[in-house]
């Protein structure tokens, strides 16, 4: 999957996150605001990237917003985020069932 | 640098200069009590000054010295900010700042530790800005954070002296007698406050409704007051003590509650006469409904019902459940209202609530305490201070002086707040030593402190789900996943006093 | 729960007086100019009000009674979810300092604070999305800038472009990316793309609601109305923002404006530049361009064309745009 143009998923709302790609040339880089960063942050980011990584996206520039949501909310945020992005509206349910867990 | 009977490294000069904590009872020793110094009043001497200006300069603050106040306005609280306003104006410096505690509305207190009027800090908390500015390091010297209980022995032992009390005084009379119950802002019991007129050299009574002599009933005496000032508002009401709090609709807080109340009322504790303490929060508060369904069932009444009142306990007392209340502190406008109405609700000062060095506190006959926490660790230590950022915003309150005196003491919490895990391998900061917690409550079941083999066999048929503190923590961190350590620098921002006056924590800059 | 629902002010008059009362018991001027407001109502009572006008969002307020219950957050995200039907993925916050600290903790990014307001941005593209773009049309060296509207572009204009292009190595002219305007922003870009093409040392920028938008400095857009109080504070955020932000990152040291006989708010906005760009950076104030004793002024241009007035409007405008100005006219009736 490749990101086409800007797009997010996600609310504000607490144990929620947003996710905002945008296209970039190489790499995943994360700019990440959370109310949980000192304890949770480099596992946000790490899973935030898998999650990118695994939907085929090797560049973008990402904005999270989070306010302390857990690791399955965090994935789903992102994997639609990124379907949006690449203007795909074909879930592959079974392969993103292989690797989500 | 020292290690405590916890584990925990107290640096030097503090280790030394306080002692660091050894057990919950080994540090309680004989003592003179202080007393103040007291500059008599002769007849026809007036009391009432015309301004807080006039008072501050005949109590002859100085440089250097000790003032306090007191919380019971919570909130609502416009003395501390409208004395230190004019303490500053004055060019005083170099204060130290000894309130019972301090609430978010205290903010204004950031300039003045930077202008230097206010150099030393002891309170019971630090909230919200205040508390985060403290945590980044803006303070010279380290706050003392002392519980309720330790800051009527540190008072009564001499270790704060109070040059100049200013106490707000929902009604006053000019020659100095003080009641909570009366006047446009009332708050109740002034249990911490008379610790402060009682021990401080000079006492100076702020209030926005002066009454006739004699202002009855009595809860601060004439004799312990210096100064009378009229100001126009000590305070806004509706800050001061809010309307009943509703009712909780939480599923997760009901279920904590539910749980709670099944443990006491499955205990052996749980027989007529019983005594109990609950708090404020939305679960604590649910633990008393359902201790009233239990209470009338079973025809079980309590002898008393102890500390922060609120409306809930009121009305057990109302229902002939509870023979008398206790009240140190109010914590809604109902339970004030009793306490001026009701003969069996009485007012207690915070040393016959808890002080660990008194001539035995009330804490000592109580038999159940629910309590809640930020953090509890495997160890069973709670945290009430810190939050999990490492940054100080809440407070010590009466955690440990109860915990540590009651027969069964219940700390409730959440298994996990948002992604934050309340049940952990090591709590940021301790303020209650696991010695005094005898049960976890969460809403996936209790875990009961091991020491506490009597509790396990009173357990035994419970219909709760019971778990080790170390499986609620496995339960938590599969949901959260393991948090990783808080990072601090290396200077210390606040002492966290145990109620004996040695340190159990220190809290590091973040 | 409360509930989320929306407030038809213009048409239901009972709950835009409950909305007036939240507003005024919050400590909030009453602003009608919104298109979207959205309340928390709880057995009928309304605890908590937000409101857009186009991407920014204004007259939030919680019943001081509810204070503390996390209103906030279900009505900011109703108002960008809002937007985001509306394909917008950006918003800006007006609000007062001491409230700015709620928006931050939802993830709003601060753009500037004065001592009376604080000005926040949720979305994207950012500002530093703009930032990105600025320095893409960077030319080296040292610079002056002006901000015009140019609606339409007018030979006074021009002029003070010339002016601003014969003195400085680069002359970089923002025009106002707002749509509240009689030409679309896209046209008044054009114009003066076309009129300025000759002129090498000359970027044209858009200004993408980052200078004198209805988000820096509403009084702008409500001209004889506005409060000249609140726009002089308004103005301070639109010069300290280009001052602080966007000046240093295309080395900015002079601001080109015409001087202004008419408006008052324009007048207020030149004198508060004047005093925030002191001394970091140079305020010139160029001679207004006369004709027949009148100056040149983009509204005597958009009366010509309303009365189809030919013979004045060529004395407004370059020639090298007064086809278009025609053209886009007609289209747009």
């Amino acid at each position: 999957m490749e990101i086409k143009h800007s797009a997010h998923a996600g609310t504000l709302e607490s144990s929620d996150l947003t996710v905002t790609l945008q296209p970039a040339t190489a790499g995943i880089s994360i700019a990440l605001t959370s109310s949980v960063a000192k304890q949770f942050g480099d596992q946000i980011k790490q899973v935030v990237t898998v999650t990118l990584q695994k939907s085929g996206i090797q560049a973008a520039t990402v904005k999270v917003n989070d306010k302390g949501a857990l690791n399955c909310t965090i994935k789903a945020r992102t994997i639609v985020a990124a379907y949006r992005a690449a203007d795909k509206t074909d879930y592959d349910w079974e392969e993103i069932n292989s690797w989500i867990n | 640098m020292v290690e405590n009977k916890l584990g925990r490294q107290i640096p030097e000069p503090y280790a030394s200069q306080y002692g660091v904590y050894t057990g919950e009872f080994t540090h309680i020793k004989h003592y003179q009590r202080a007393a103040a110094k007291v500059q008599p009043v002769k007849p026809r001497q007036p009391k009432l000054m015309q301004s807080i200006h006039d008072a501050i300069v005949a109590t002859g603050l100085k440089d250097g010295m000790t003032i306090s106040f007191h919380h019971h306005f919570r909130e609502g609280d416009y003395v501390m900010n409208m004395v230190m306003a004019e303490i500053a104006k004055m060019g005083i410096k170099n204060l130290s700042l000894a309130p019972s505690s301090i609430s978010n509305v205290h903010a204004p207190l950031i300039d003045y530790i930077k202008s230097g009027v206010v150099t030393n800090i002891t309170s019971s908390g630090l909230r919200d800005k205040l508390g985060a500015a403290i945590s980044n390091g803006i303070m010279a010297n380290p706050v003392v954070i002392r519980s309720h209980g330790g800051r009527a022995r540190a008072i009564a032992s001499g270790d704060i002296h109070i040059d100049v009390a200013f106490l707000g005084a929902p009604s006053a009379d000019e020659y100095g007698n003080i009641n909570g119950v009366n006047g446009k802002a009332t708050c109740g019991s002034l249990g911490y406050a008379k610790i402060d007129a009682k021990y401080a050299d000079k006492v100076v009574a702020i209030t926005d409704t002066l009454v006739p002599y004699p202002n009855t009933p009595i809860a601060i005496p004439q004799t312990d007051v210096d100064y009378v000032v009229q100001v126009d508002a000590i305070g806004d009401p509706k800050g001061i003590a809010k309307g009943a709090a509703r009712f909780t609709k939480d599923p997760k807080e009901l279920l904590i509650a539910q749980y709670a109340a099944q443990v006491i009322t499955a205990s052996d504790y749980f027989k007529p006469g019983f005594s109990f303490q609950t708090g404020s929060g939305g679960s604590s508060l649910a633990v008393t409904r359902y201790l009233k369904q239990a209470m009338e069932k079973q025809n079980v009444h309590a002898s008393f019902a102890l500390g922060g009142i609120t409306s809930a306990m009121v009305s057990l007392m109302r229902a002939g459940l509870v023979d008398n209340l206790l009240d140190v502190q109010d914590f809604d406008h109902p339970s004030a209202e009793s306490l001026a109405e009701d003969p069996h609700h009485y007012e207690i000062d915070a040393e016959m609530y808890a002080s660990p060095l008194s001539k035995g506190s009330v804490i000592n006959q109580l038999d159940v305490a629910v309590l809640s926490a930020l953090e509890v660790d495997t160890k069973y230590n709670v945290n009430v201070i810190t939050g999990s950022d490492g940054v100080i915003r809440g407070a010590s309150g009466g955690h440990s002086d109860t915990a540590a005196a009651c027969k069964m003491s219940l700390v409730i919490a959440p298994l996990i707040r948002g992604r934050i895990p309340t049940i952990v391998d090591d709590v940021n900061t301790v303020v209650t030593p696991g010695a005094s917690v005898d049960v976890v409550v969460t809403e996936v079941g209790i875990a009961i402190n091991p020491k506490r083999q009597d509790l396990m066999a009173m357990f035994k048929d419970l219909n709760v789900p019971q778990f080790t503190i170390q499986e609620l923590r496995d339960k938590a961190y599969a949901v959260t996943g393991t948090p990783a350590k808080i990072h601090y620098g290396d200077r210390p921002v606040a002492l966290i006093e145990y109620r004996d006056g040695t340190l159990i924590d220190v809290v590091n800059h973040v | 729960m409360p509930q989320l629902k929306r407030i038809w002010l213009t048409i239901n008059p009972q709950a835009a007086q409950a909305w007036e009362a939240l507003l005024k018991q919050a400590g909030l001027t009453v602003d009608r100019q919104v298109n979207y407001t959205l309340g928390l109502f709880e057995n009928g009572e309304l605890l908590a009000t937000g409101s857009l006008f186009g991407s920014i969002i204004k007259a939030v307020a919680v019943a001081p009674t509810h204070r503390a219950e996390n209103l906030l957050t279900p009505i900011i995200q109703g108002l960008l979810d809002r937007l985001d039907t509306l394909q917008q993925t950006h918003a800006f916050v007006y609000t007062k300092p001491a409230t700015s600290r709620y928006f931050s903790a939802l993830g709003f990014q601060n753009l500037v604070q004065t001592g009376q307001i604080s000005l926040l941005e949720y979305g994207y593209p950012d500002f530093n999305d703009y930032l990105s773009f600025l320095r893409q049309h960077k030319r080296p060296g040292s610079a002056a800038a002006i901000v015009m509207n140019a609606d339409p572009m007018t030979k006074g204009h021009l002029y003070l472009i010339e002016q601003a292009a014969q003195a400085n190595p680069t002359v970089y002219v923002f025009v106002l990316s707002s749509q509240q305007a009689f030409f679309t922003a896209e046209q008044r870009l054009a114009m003066v793309k076309q009129a300025t093409a000759t002129l090498t040392n000359v970027v044209v920028l858009p200004t993408r609601g980052y200078l004198v938008s209805p988000a820096t400095f509403p009084s702008y857009f409500l001209k004889d109305q506005a409060d000249l109080n609140l726009a002089k504070q308004q103005a301070l955020v639109d010069a300290q923002l280009f001052q602080y932000k966007l000046a240093p990152v295309l080395q900015i040291n002079q601001r080109y404006v015409g001087t202004e006989p008419h408006s008052p708010v324009t007048a207020i906005y030149n004198q508060v530049l004047k005093a925030t760009l002191a001394p970091t950076l140079k305020l010139q104030i160029v001679p207004r361009l006369t004709c027949a004793g009148q100056v040149i002024s983009a509204s005597a241009a958009r009366r010509a064309l309303q009365t189809r007035d030919f013979n004045s409007l060529e004395k407004l405008i370059p020639p090298t745009t007064i086809n278009d100005v025609k053209e886009c006219y007609d289209h747009g009736n």
